[in-house]
């Protein structure tokens, strides 16, 4: 096929020529030389040397991945000294499907963080290493307790009722992000599952940091446009790192971490148990009647007499606690020619967390490949296993968390157990009804054994054909496949297995995804238009089955097995769901001289979830996106003008996405089997709907992104804003609906926003340089109408202790939150109970607080000088509410630094509810009240949820880390050698008087915003201290 | 060739992609349950659902209707107060739940099913259950969700007025007599006794019970003007009802684990605070209906209903009972042999097997494996007895009025019951001789002395533990304490206005329950607004039924 075609024209003046590469000084290995206009060329050897034969006129092409291709002529010099420079990377983005695009065509914002930056961050779960360093995304963990989960959502929940969370792509393969579903276990007696008590990891954190090359975040309409509904939230692609052609290298890092949690909810130690100031042992408080309705049930209430001076006072917090200890070790080979590399790299991460027994523990292989056959066809594979083992602690009501914090400070929390094994009971009054209070939360987390397994094993195959020079196809094929297994025991002796005599949970969830993409690509450049098309269609089908069964009525009473259940109380459940996709998709980016860039996308997706037995549905629907770009600073008059704005380029989009109900099955009807006698089956609570349409996001996007002085000043802003109509939700509604909860299809969340991203280097000479960058976003989501004129509609997940929950009415703001308030009259002013002094509670559900932040504040400096490097980043916040729900139960129990004021008389500012309190008089409160001597004065009728919700600021410095790169003088050995100390949530400045702000009181499966900003018996993140080093060879 | 082999491959990859693609994406049903299953999987829960709306609800009717009292004084229920808006409680809102979403929808589906398939019993069926329903819903909450419910992509449902309710309910009942009635079954598909244990598919007795439907829903015309002229019907329909005993509709439990346990039952442990009244002792021990407890006087089926407390010398043999609104001040005092007993049975005044099953437990209908009766043959007699005072045929009343009386007391000594309940009588059933006796004792009248309190306080009797809805329809028809026309004294002799009645109330009583908080005045507000229902008094408006 004329492979070999050499220009047998050797004119007489060729003669070898000689030369050396270098970058800063160092020689490059594996650069190809090339002869202009021939195909004659070589590559250098490792010291950088090549010999060419060439003529004076010969134009020399020096490239190397990575770096920028220079040309230079022969000329009469026989040797000759190369330097290349380091390609900026931002140049060429990788975006939707994989597809690499210079960075000046792209109409709309992107982030690209790099993926040493995470990695430095030596965070086990990777998404919260993105807080701060990437505009428009929040990051919630659940808690600080290893193996947490951790929500990531980019420009708001435009979903009220449905997944907010985007699409994880690896190296153009799908990654399962899912969470596991708690409603899909089986509760006992006492043991209840609605997401909130038990968190089972988000499946994105099963990727090792140490593997991720960059981290490309779409949040623009263009890409969510191609990858439709479930690119609907924002796709954040990722990019594993592969071998790279050159010498091959042996590299090893690890870090030791120690970690411990600093920041708590303040209790108040100065009173003893009790109640109205006297003190009674045996005094219980049980607000909401947690604890059940049973008479003693509670949490030894904090309303006594002050405590004597004489007792001892334990601090069971900092007994409690212990010293994290955390160790990563990450190995990895790779190298390769041009034609084939390899990279195969192990991970290893064992973290015990600060809450005794609890624990994870990661380990991962990934070998990544690929290889050109017959110059024409690229191979590229990858595999990627991924073991690890979670052994968590329950949080949330009656989790260790709350327990510790209302435990009475006179009691010393270690004495958990008696020798005979049985729990001590805190109070005498329970005299062996283990169910009238809490576990000791030693014996929490110790007797009450929870943990998660998981095995994921994920892959890819990836193929392409140069077949012309303008025409490439190929294809991608992944697999994702995990089985996460779990255990939830409860001790016979426990607070939630006393009354079923044991409690046991197992389950195990397989997920089977499997997806392709194929696609051709066709660049032609017609006259001065460059034109790019990209046709494709993918497939995606997605299998999730969860088994879970139960078992109640312990035989051994230490022993945690199915096995070691009553045969008659085990129970068993299966929970499948299907879906699959397929997308046709097409692309065309045309660009004028680099000037001017037109695109146009558009995809038609069929959603398996819009199908239907029973009624005739088209599960088809079309998207697509139009957008342009304008680099005005490449026109000569602005060249000429301002020759020091680098790039000036101004953007806008729009684009259409299409989202599916979050589950499958609910278009026909949904039956549920009946325990009732004779059995058989009923309608399920969830009434499905014929008629569910996609839910449909038209989003509109304009910026601008500007270069200067070399890049010395870089600002990229964009302004957003996303209409979210027909949102698909399973709500709650009259009975007429035939329903408990109905699928409604309707109403209209609006989302406005603002991103910054400013970048500056303002120091950069040889010993020093100093480089910043500056995230700013707000969001502004609003429900502009709600789905079927529902008056209202709220997560009720969310409603996890007292009346307040996640939960939005025609008008509210994405982030609402509504409880209930104190009865006002007319005047708004707070109704008095005429006999008792205090306030009346309204049952009624009213807006008391919106979650989003006003912006949100990104800051990330990296200094160097010589050989040390540091760098940090600062995240702050600007308002936003957050409820403090763990001091609204410390308050009604009497343990918060709120109760303490109780001495004091006073009178509560109101009216008296006594008929008058809408005329024109109402009579004013005049009943004084002691609180320390009348507690009532802190139970739910006085206190609402209302007076917990604080506004909060932060300014947290999410991680820093000094690094030293020890001078090698002979680098043949070792290339590098790095040492680092890295701290990780070192500090944080807020006003928000409960432990941590950015907690969520459910798991990461929860819908809509979530239970992010609902703090409720959640570990603060720890501070952690890593050393580590890193080495290659 | 490589590059034609790829030119083919992808062309390949592309008609594929773009064919075939609706069927690979067909895979949108639940592996795990039937998203379509045969109305016979249905309907045993349509029958199973029926006692936990009214059973759930007699919590608080009982109250209304001084069935049940509680233990302690001044309660809520018994004061004819409410609970509900403004305050955030369901209670009284399960007939509601019931109507629209424990059968209601489920029936939808049974007659769209049953029409499709040929099914015509399991459509008759379920449009009596449907017209059962929704009788009930309305006698309750009166204005109530009808033409509009079930209505799809929509959160708001408009109310329609009763008048329109029980005429939507006669229009069920003649779409079910059609369905009943038809012989061209598919052969091909389940037949009614797949499903139905109440009747094992008896069509002729699901005949009979709409038929019953009809005659209760032609009572609910009695206030008005032209009620001579509908009595006929209720008679008719009365007549081309049940014939027997055996015809009743009573709905069993198989009381293997809570769910399909009765609710009134030890076990469930539901009835720990209820106490027999002063007015159903006042019915059975000779009071009202002879004027004296002397022995002779007292009502064979007391024991069998009734509890008596250890301590009997108090005239009636010791039948003691609460004063609504007044509970039973001796409750707390454990050691008193005077206490007012548990329904679950004499000297009883705690519950004798809460949370374990214990067949020989309980008492009459409170008991873990006895039906839960849903319409009598006793019942309807004594309304076809009204319905002929009303057109003052005395004779065909007294007949009646025999025939409800002999009816209930084989009520109670039936002995065979469907999947195996268990008797409702308490050790042996009555004798003839008992019975006779009392059928000629002074608490039962001749067709010449006959009058509506006698034929209402009878019905009382026989109704008494399980037909709440239908006896609160009665006492409302006679305002709980008209002037009884035929007599002296009001037709309900016993009914007591509590002495401490709510104070908002001004003397009213409760004519109706709020419609269910989690359903209607949470996401239903402005319908509630229009109709008056957020109005503190809602409960105290009467009903359109009960006025003239």
């Amino acid at each position: 096929m004329g492979l070999l075609f050499y220009s047998l024209n050797l004119a007489a003046q060729d003669r070898a020529v000689t030369g050396k590469v270098t970058n800063q000084g160092e020689p490059l290995f594996g650069v190809t030389v090339t002869i202009k206009g021939t195909k004659r060329s070589t590559q250098t050897n490792a010291n950088g040397n090549f010999t060419i034969t060439a003529s004076s006129a010969d134009v020399l092409q020096f490239s190397s991945v990575g770096f920028t291709t220079k040309e230079i002529r022969v000329g009469e010099s026989s040797s000759l000294s190369v330097e290349l420079t380091i390609q900026p990377k931002e140049l060429e983005v990788v975006t939707a499907y994989g597809i690499s695009r210079g960075k000046k065509s792209i109409p709309y914002a992107v982030t690209t963080v790099e993926g040493s930056d995470i990695a430095q961050t030596r965070r086990e779960n990777f998404i919260n290493s993105l807080a701060g360093r990437v505009p428009g995304a929040t990051v919630t963990a659940t808690s600080g307790a290893p193996g947490a989960s951790s929500q990531i959502i980019l420009r708001g929940a435009t979903s009220i009722g449905g997944n907010n969370q985007p699409l994880f792509v690896v190296d153009g393969v799908v990654y399962d992000n899912q969470s596991l579903n708690q409603e899909g276990l089986i509760g006992g007696q006492s043991v209840g599952f609605a997401n909130r008590n038990s968190d089972y990891g988000n499946r994105a954190m099963d990727i090792n940091p140490s593997d991720i090359e960059t981290v490309t975040i779409l949040k623009g309409p263009e890409a969510t446009a191609l990858y439709g509904a479930d690119g609907a939230s924002g796709v954040i692609l990722i990019t594993t790192k592969k071998g790279k052609a050159g010498k091959t290298s042996l590299n090893y890092d690890n870090s030791f971490r120690t970690e411990k949690v600093y920041r708590f909810q303040e209790i108040q130690d100065v009173y003893g148990i009790g109640r109205n100031g006297i003190y009674n042992p045996s005094e219980v408080a049980n607000p909401y009647s947690i604890l059940g309705t049973t008479a003693g049930a509670g949490v030894p209430a904090a309303f006594g007499a002050k405590i004597p001076d004489s007792l001892q006072k334990f601090d069971n917090a900092g007994n409690f606690f212990q010293t994290g200890f955390a160790q990563q070790h990450n190995l990895s080979v790779e190298g390769g020619t041009d034609i084939s590399n390899l990279r195969l790299s192990l991970g290893y991460v064992d973290q015990k967390g600060i809450v005794p027994n609890t624990g994870y523990e990661r380990f991962t292989v990934r070998v990544n490949g690929s290889t050109k056959l017959m110059n024409l066809i690229n191979i590229s594979s990858s595999l990627n296993y991924i073991h690890s083992t979670t052994d968590k602690a329950t949080k949330g009501a009656g989790g260790y968390l709350l327990n510790l914090l209302t435990w009475p400070v006179t009691n010393d929390v270690r004495k958990y157990i008696n020798p005979d094994g049985t729990r001590v009971p805190l109070r005498n009054v329970v005299l062996g009804n283990y169910t009238l209070e809490y576990d000791n939360p030693f014996w929490d987390v110790y007797k009450n054994p929870s943990q998660d397994k998981l095995d994921r094993l994920t892959g890819n195959i990836n193929a392409g054909v140069d077949i012309t020079k303008w025409l490439n196809i190929g294809t991608v094929l992944g697999v994702d496949y995990y089985t996460q297994t779990g255990t939830l025991g409860t001790h016979p002796l426990s607070r939630f297995g006393f009354a079923s005599n044991g409690f046991y949970s197992l389950y195990s969830q397989t997920t089977r995804n499997i997806n392709s993409v194929s696609k051709a690509s066709i660049n032609k450049k017609i006259g001065d238009f460059s034109n790019t098309l990209t046709l494709g269609f993918s497939f995606e089908d997605n299998q999730t089955t969860l088994q879970s069964q139960k078992g109640e009525r312990f035989f051994e009473r230490e022993f945690f097995s199915i096995n070691n259940t009553d045969p008659l109380s085990r129970d068993a459940k299966t929970t499948v769901s299907n879906i699959r996709k397929s997308r046709i998709f097409a692309n065309l980016v045309t660009g004028y001289r680099g000037l001017l860039y037109l695109s146009l996308a558009a995809a038609r997706e069929g959603d398996s979830r819009f199908m239907s037995k029973i009624v005739d549905k088209d599960p088809f629907f079309t998207y697509g996106s139009v957008s342009g770009s304008f680099v005005f600073s490449d026109l000569a008059p602005v060249k000429n003008a301002a020759p020091w704005l680098t790039l000036g380029k101004l953007r806008a989009s729009y684009a259409t996405t299409g989202k599916g109900p979050y589950a499958p099955y609910v278009i026909d009807y949904r039956f549920t089997p009946q325990i009732t006698t004779g059995g058989g089956y009923a309608y399920d609570v969830t009434g499905n709907n014929f008629g569910l349409e996609p839910e449909f996001t038209k989003s509109f996007e304009y910026g601008g992104e500007f270069r200067l002085f070399r890049s010395r000043l870089t600002l990229d802003i964009a302004r957003y804003s996303l209409k979210s109509e027909k949102q698909l939700i399973a709500a709650r509604a009259s009975y007429g609906t035939g329903f408990v909860i109905k699928w409604f299809n309707g109403g209209l969340v609006e989302n406005r926003g603002l991103e910054i991203q400013l970048g500056g280097q303002p120091i950069m000479n040889k010993n020093f340089t100093w480089q910043t960058t500056f995230n700013f976003d707000r969001n502004v989501g609003e429900v502009l109408q709600m789905p079927s004129d529902l008056p209202t509609y709220y997560d009720s997940d969310t409603w996890v202790f007292g009346n307040l929950r996640s939960q939005y009415f025609k008008g509210a703001r994405i982030g609402n939150m509504a409880s209930n308030t104190f009865r006002r009259n007319n005047a708004g002013q707070i109704l008095i109970s005429p006999t008792s002094g205090l306030p009346i509670r309204d049952d009624e559900f009213r807006t008391v607080g919106n979650r989003e932040p006003d912006f949100k504040l990104g800051w990330i400096n990296s200094f160097t000088y010589k050989d040390f490097q540091l760098s940090f980043n600062l995240d702050f916040r600007k308002g936003g509410s957050v409820f403090n729900r763990t001091e609204f139960f410390l308050y009604l129990t009497g343990y918060s630094k709120k109760n303490l004021d109780r001495e004091t008389p006073r009178i509560i500012e109101g009216v008296l509810q006594d008929g008058l309190e809408n005329t024109a008089n109402p009579t004013k409160n005049t009943i004084a009240i002691t609180p320390m001597y009348n507690s009532d004065f802190f139970n739910t009728n006085a206190a609402t949820e209302e007076d917990f919700i604080e506004e909060v600021d932060w300014m947290r410095l999410r991680d820093i880390t000094l690094a030293y790169n020890v001078p090698l003088k002979n680098r043949k050995v070792i290339r590098s050698l790095t040492f680092f100390v890295t701290g990780t949530d070192v500090f944080m400045i807020t006003n928000y008087t409960g432990a941590d702000p950015s907690v969520n009181s459910n798991n990461t499966s929860n819908r809509g915003f979530g239970g992010a900003g609902i703090d409720y018996g959640a570990i603060s993140t720890p501070r952690g201290v890593n050393f580590g080093l890193k080495i290659s060879l | 060739m490589i590059r034609k082999f790829s030119k083919y491959f992808f062309a390949l990859l592309l008609t594929t992609g773009i064919f075939g693609c609706k069927k690979y994406l067909d895979v949108n049903s639940d592996p795990d349950t039937p998203q379509n299953p045969d109305p016979s999987s249905v309907m045993p829960a349509m029958l199973a659902g029926i006692p936990r709306g009214i059973q759930f609800d007699a919590r608080y009717i009982s109250k209304y209707i001084q069935n049940l009292g509680s233990t302690a004084a001044a309660d809520v229920w018994d004061t004819h107060g409410f609970q509900g808006f403004p305050s955030a409680l369901d209670n009284g809102g399960d007939i509601w739940r019931q109507a629209y979403y424990g059968l209601g929808a489920n029936l939808n589906f049974i007659i769209n099913e049953g029409l499709k398939k040929g099914q015509w019993d399991y459509v008759g069926a379920a449009y009596a259950l449907k017209a059962y329903m929704f009788q009930n819903c309305t006698d309750v909450y009166g204005e109530i969700i009808f033409h509009e419910a079930f209505k799809e992509n929509t959160s708001v449902f408009k109310y329609d007025e009763q008048p329109v309710v029980y005429a939507g309910v006669d229009s069920l009942c003649r779409l079910a007599l059609y369905n009943l009635k038809r012989d061209d079954l598919n052969p091909a598909n389940s037949a009614l006794s797949k499903g139905d244990f109440v009747y094992d598919g008896n069509r002729a007795k699901w005949v009979k019970f709409v038929n019953g439907i009809l005659a209760r829903n032609f009572m609910r015309y009695s206030n008005k003007a032209n009620f001579t002229q509908l009595a006929d019907s209720v008679i008719y329909y009365v007549d081309q009802s049940f014939t027997n005993g055996a015809d009743d509709f009573l709905i069993p439990f198989d009381a293997t684990k809570n769910d399909d346990t009765n609710f009134f039952g030890p076990y469930r442990n539901n009835m720990a605070a209820f106490r027999q009244t002063h007015m159903i002792v006042r019915y059975l021990d000779g009071t009202s209906f002879a004027g004296s407890t002397a022995y002779a006087n007292r009502d064979p089926r007391i024991r069998h209903m009734l509890s008596a407390s250890q301590d009997t010398t108090n005239g009636n043999g010791g039948y003691r009972s609460v004063e609504p609104g007044q509970g039973d001040p001796q409750n707390a005092n454990t050691t008193s042999r005077t206490r007012v007993a548990a329904v679950w049975g004499d000297s009883l005044y705690a519950n004798p097997s809460a949370n374990r099953f214990d067949p020989s437990r309980g008492k009459y209908v409170w008991r873990d494996k006895v039906v839960s009766p849903i319409m009598s043959y006793s019942e309807l007699q004594f309304l076809k007895a009204e319905a002929a005072l009303r057109k003052s045929n005395a004779a065909l009343a007294y007949t009646a009025y025999i025939n409800g009386i002999n009816a209930h007391f084989d009520f109670i000594n039936r002995t065979v019951y469907p999947r195996s309940n268990v008797q409702l009588y308490n050790g042996a059933p009555i004798t003839a001789a008992e019975r006779a006796a009392y059928l000629v004792s002074p608490n039962v009248k001749t067709a010449a002395t006959l009058t509506y309190a006698d034929v209402l306080g009878q019905k009382y009797i026989a109704q008494w533990g399980w037909n709440f809805v239908e006896q609160w329809v009665d006492l409302r028809r006679w305002h709980y304490t008209d002037t009884d026309p035929l007599g002296s004294g009001p037709v309900f002799r016993n009914y007591i206005i509590p002495s401490n009645l709510q104070a908002f109330n001004q003397g009213r009583l409760a004519y109706r329950i709020r419609p269910r908080y989690n359903s209607e005045y949470v996401w239903n507000r402005p319908e509630l607004d229009r109709i008056g229902a957020t109005l503190p008094d809602y409960h105290l408006k009467q009903t359109w039924f009960s006025l003239p």
